[in-house]
């Protein structure tokens, strides 16, 4: 039996419900021997990563502490060149960059995204042109076009991630251009920009380039835009209150469905948080005093524990086994 | 179109819809604002303007038969003398000066006693025609993260529709308390 044959058997088995994921992972904990190579070198790209990591954050701390401690003595030149100057720089590298050295890419573009908006303050300072709602909507509308050319270009899940950051900013701008804002705008922006990043994510396709050890593939790129997503969207909904605290129930059970249906633990846990954080703010409202807060204390414990059993449940029951089928 | 096409028009189409929604909810009521009737206001802030210290009032406004007139301010001695203990110098005016909003040119211009006292003027919280002077503050939430504009100010209001007051000196524009309206002009 040669190896295409015996993945079709597999695939087959794994059709009929004979085998499941995790009976076949089993077996290669069996014989680790085996995958001793693979783990080196998958340890060897942790540590590659980490570093990674660590020299983009010293790299940034140096930038931030030469312009706040040489602010002046480095002018506009000097200014613009730890900022924009190194934006640019690693933008272009990382456009550059070959796809074995896909980790390094997306730390540079991280970089380069968090230095370019502080380039462009800079700019715009030596012109005296203030950094209002304007500017920074047509800065942010520039990057997240930036960062998305980087996408098309690169195929790097994190410019996706940037992109969509910016653009969110883009949005937040625009909005408090055209409209007198007031708190439940505000709200129910973030609302819909939450909204927005949980469709976002579940369009994101993954790839058969992606492996679990790459820090941002797809899944966690997806993960990412699902935890910011649903904690904006709840989170600005809990804010609202009023006819919107009775009315806020249909959205977090929409949230546990979802949760189910896009297979995600994730927002499955931020649901389950949304919802616990619901209930101590009814009971602070309505319950406290009627009932005291010991009392009350008592029966959002007992729910707490009903909630995190179900969730536990529900992930086991719809998430779990089905992700682990082949 | 089937259900995968969901998300992307979620993803597109809300923030669009959100939008439009907005500009029907914020824009729409406020084209009906047509306000008719000038009003008349004084400058509380005067009072702390001088320069030199403390300005002291001796006669407020109030309307009495449809008429501005002058009413006496009684300063009892427990306040002259906490005015002596706080303030160097105190200035005694008449009175504080009359401005008269015109609201078709959303400007405010000062006007004297004499003329304000031929003038008929209604001193409801409400204008005949619906309108009320509030003072809004700015609350942006999460955007005052973006250095959010300041929106705080005065507004004509009626039903759901507001209009800006940007006409007055900038010197009453800052706080809820700086302008007091005296009434609105009939005739």
């Amino acid at each position: 039996m040669d190896k295409q044959q015996l993945l079709s058997l597999i695939k087959e088995k794994a059709q009929e419900g004979t085998i499941t994921l995790s009976e076949v992972k089993e077996q290669f904990k069996k014989n680790e021997t085996h995958l001793d190579d693979t783990n080196a070198d998958s340890s060897t790209s942790k540590l590659s990563y980490v570093l990674y990591g660590i020299g983009a954050l010293i790299a940034l701390v140096g930038v931030l502490v030469l312009i706040v401690t040489y602010w002046e003595d480095i002018g506009f030149v000097g200014r613009i060149g730890v900022t924009l100057g190194i934006a640019f720089t690693t933008y272009i590298s990382a456009l550059c960059m070959k796809e074995e050295h896909s980790v390094l890419s997306s730390v540079l573009l991280i970089v380069s995204a968090i230095l370019a908006p502080i380039g462009i303050i800079v700019v715009l300072r030596n012109f005296n042109i203030e950094f209002n709602v304007q500017t920074q909507m047509w800065s942010s509308l520039a990057l997240a076009i930036i960062f998305c050319t980087a996408y098309s270009y690169t195929k790097r899940n994190i410019a996706i991630l940037l992109s969509l950051l910016f653009t969110g900013w883009t949005y937040y701008t625009l909005i408090d251009t055209l409209f007198p804002v007031t708190g439940d705008i505000a709200a129910w922006t973030t609302c819909i920009v939450g909204i927005a990043y949980v469709s976002c994510a579940y369009l994101l396709k993954e790839k058969n380039i992606d492996t679990d050890i790459n820090i941002f593939n797809t899944q966690s790129i997806k993960n990412i835009l699902y935890i910011l997503g649903t904690s904006m969207t709840l989170g600005s909904l809990l804010t609202l209150g009023g006819i919107f605290d009775l009315i806020i129930i249909l959205p977090l059970f929409c949230a546990f469905y979802l949760s189910l249906f896009i297979k995600s633990k994730i927002m499955l846990g931020l649901s389950a948080l949304f919802l616990v954080i619901y209930i101590f703010k009814m009971t602070g409202i309505y319950f406290a005093n009627s009932i005291g807060w010991p009392f009350a204390l008592i029966i959002i414990g007992l729910l707490i524990i009903g909630i995190g059993y179900y969730s536990i449940y529900l992930s086991k029951k719809y998430i779990e086994n089905k992700s682990q089928k082949l | 179109m089937t259900y995968k096409h969901i998300p992307l028009i979620t993803a597109i189409g809300l923030p669009v819809l959100f939008i439009i929604i907005l500009a029907f909810v914020t824009i729409l009521p406020n084209t009906q604002i047509s306000p008719e009737y000038d009003f008349v206001h004084t400058d509380t802030s005067e009072q702390y303007n001088s320069g030199t210290g403390e300005v002291r009032f001796n006669n407020s406004y109030q309307v009495v038969d449809g008429k501005i007139v002058k009413k006496k301010i009684e300063i009892s001695p427990a306040l002259e003398a906490q005015d002596k203990m706080y303030f160097s110098q105190i200035e005694y005016k008449e009175a504080p000066t009359l401005y008269r909003y015109d609201i078709q040119a959303n400007s405010s211009q000062e006007i004297s006693f004499k003329d304000a006292q031929v003038l008929d003027i209604s001193d409801t919280k409400k204008s005949p025609d619906g309108y009320s002077i509030n003072f809004e503050y700015t609350n942006s939430g999460i955007f005052e993260m973006f250095g959010s504009q300041d929106n705080s100010g005065y507004f004509i209001k009626k039903d759901k529709g507001q209009k800006p007051l940007t006409g007055f000196e900038s010197n009453m524009y800052y706080s809820e308390n700086d302008i007091e309206i005296i009434g609105w002009i009939i005739n």
